[in-house]
């Protein structure tokens, strides 16, 4: 376990210290990991609907796409910005940030770098994947909580679920 | 009627709308972005790394990748180089060779979260102390990067907890998160705050040369504005319905 505090600063982000739990509790309610499978979910072009956990935008021409944290990419036709209309929904499990070049969009999928053709949005074309040197971006978990420990070999932490645990080995500052 | 002009409508967003304009190459982020286009070449910062691929038609690949420290949280392209935000320095890269990204210069500040844009040969930095970080102060920081290899600090000035921020001319966004928006005005490496808008939950924004483009828990919001005289309009909002947890 000598590895755990890095492992843990990997896991909580840059601006969360990370320290020994106060005490460690025999039963106590914490936050264990969800890991997305490696090959979670097709890239494909949805309804719209609503924004729930707006991250970060990006604008390409007359588009405004809206990252729904780790769960894909919210698109709007913004020719008219008094009226955006939504388009649909691109589903990207795991995603948080995005460019687009040419046609092309780049965005992240569970530590892997995709490459979709978005020339006719309705039907997105992946064209092209690579991983990710060293993204090791997952979900941190809940400050001030205790967690199940997270491990890496069983992929990416997508989401946090609430449950008791016993002698966690992990707290989140 | 108006049921079956809205069907006609839908068709035909179905046929032209969803296509994407070819005359725009690339896009535009926001200050909190992890990735980063210079030509034909991406480049994403990890929390140690910043990683470099080539976009190259048939060459989709990882050309590189160059270990820069702990902390990376956002990265700008601007020219010949990349200007990235860590929770404990700016760093500067050199992208001369795009395919080798070459140190540059690490411009150190107390630990705190930060995101930066540049304008010309300058460099706007917000400081902030988050929740999660210990150290730190409340600022904006003006830099003078005219010689990369040298950086200079011009100007401070005090922010209640800035975060993403965008400039065009003179007039620079700052989001505050909880605390709201703010307009300053930064000619002559001066700063004059203009506007706010205190009520809004403000975490990014892409500005332009007339409008913006402000994101954060309440919604997504855009609007029109001029700095002299100070105005903003608001234009529309995408509302969030928020997450049950």
């Amino acid at each position: 376990m000598k590895h755990l505090p890095y492992l843990i600063l990997l896991l909580t982000g840059a601006c969360t210290f990370v320290g020994e739990p106060p005490a460690r509790p025999e039963r106590v309610e914490g936050y264990v990991p969800v890991y997305a499978e490696a090959s979670a979910g097709e890239v494909k072009f949805t309804s719209p609907r609503t924004v729930k956990a707006p991250g970060k935008i990006y604008t390409y021409g007359t588009y405004l796409l809206i990252n729904e944290v780790n769960l894909g990419i919210h698109v709007y036709e913004n020719s008219n910005p008094a009226q955006p209309e939504p388009l649909g929904f691109l589903e990207i499990v795991g995603n948080t940030d995005m460019a687009i070049r040419d046609n092309i969009l780049y965005a992240n999928h569970l530590g892997q770098l995709l490459a979709i053709n978005v020339t006719n949005l309705s039907t997105p074309q992946k064209v092209g994947e690579v991983t990710i040197t060293r993204w090791l971006l997952g979900v941190p978990p809940p400050a001030r909580s205790y967690f199940q420990c997270v491990e890496p070999a069983n992929g990416l932490v997508i989401a946090w679920k609430k449950e008791t645990l016993r002698n966690p080995e992990c707290y989140a500052h | 009627m108006r049921i079956r002009i809205f069907a006609l409508a839908l068709i035909l967003f179905s046929c032209s709308d969803a296509n994407m304009s070819s005359d725009s190459t690339q896009g535009t982020g926001g200050s909190l972005t992890r990735f980063a286009i210079k030509d034909s070449y991406l480049y994403i910062v990890t929390g140690f790394t910043i990683n470099v691929y080539s976009l190259n038609a048939g060459a989709f690949n990882e050309v590189n990748s160059i270990t820069i420290g702990f902390g990376l949280e956002t990265i700008q392209a601007n020219g010949d180089f990349l200007y990235l935000g860590a929770n404990d320095a700016m760093y500067i890269y050199s992208i001369a060779d795009r395919t080798k990204p070459e140190f540059v210069f690490r411009y150190a500040h107390i630990v705190s979260c930060d995101p930066v844009v540049v304008q010309g040969n300058r460099a706007y930095v917000t400081l902030r102390t988050g929740n999660a970080c210990n150290l730190g102060v409340n600022m904006l920081e003006i830099i003078d990067i005219s010689n990369p290899y040298s950086p200079q600090l011009i100007k401070q000035h005090q922010m209640t907890s800035p975060g993403g921020l965008g400039i065009s001319g003179t007039c620079l966004f700052v989001c505050e998160g909880v605390n709201g928006l703010k307009m300053l005005n930064v000619a002559n490496d001066q700063v004059t705050e203009l506007l706010e808008l205190p009520e809004v939950n403000a975490y990014d924004v892409i500005v332009k040369p007339n409008s913006f483009i402000l994101t954060g828990e309440d919604g997504i919001f855009q609007y029109d504005y001029t700095c002299d005289p100070p105005v903003l309009t608001l234009v529309s909002s995408i509302p969030v319905q928020r997450a049950d947890f």
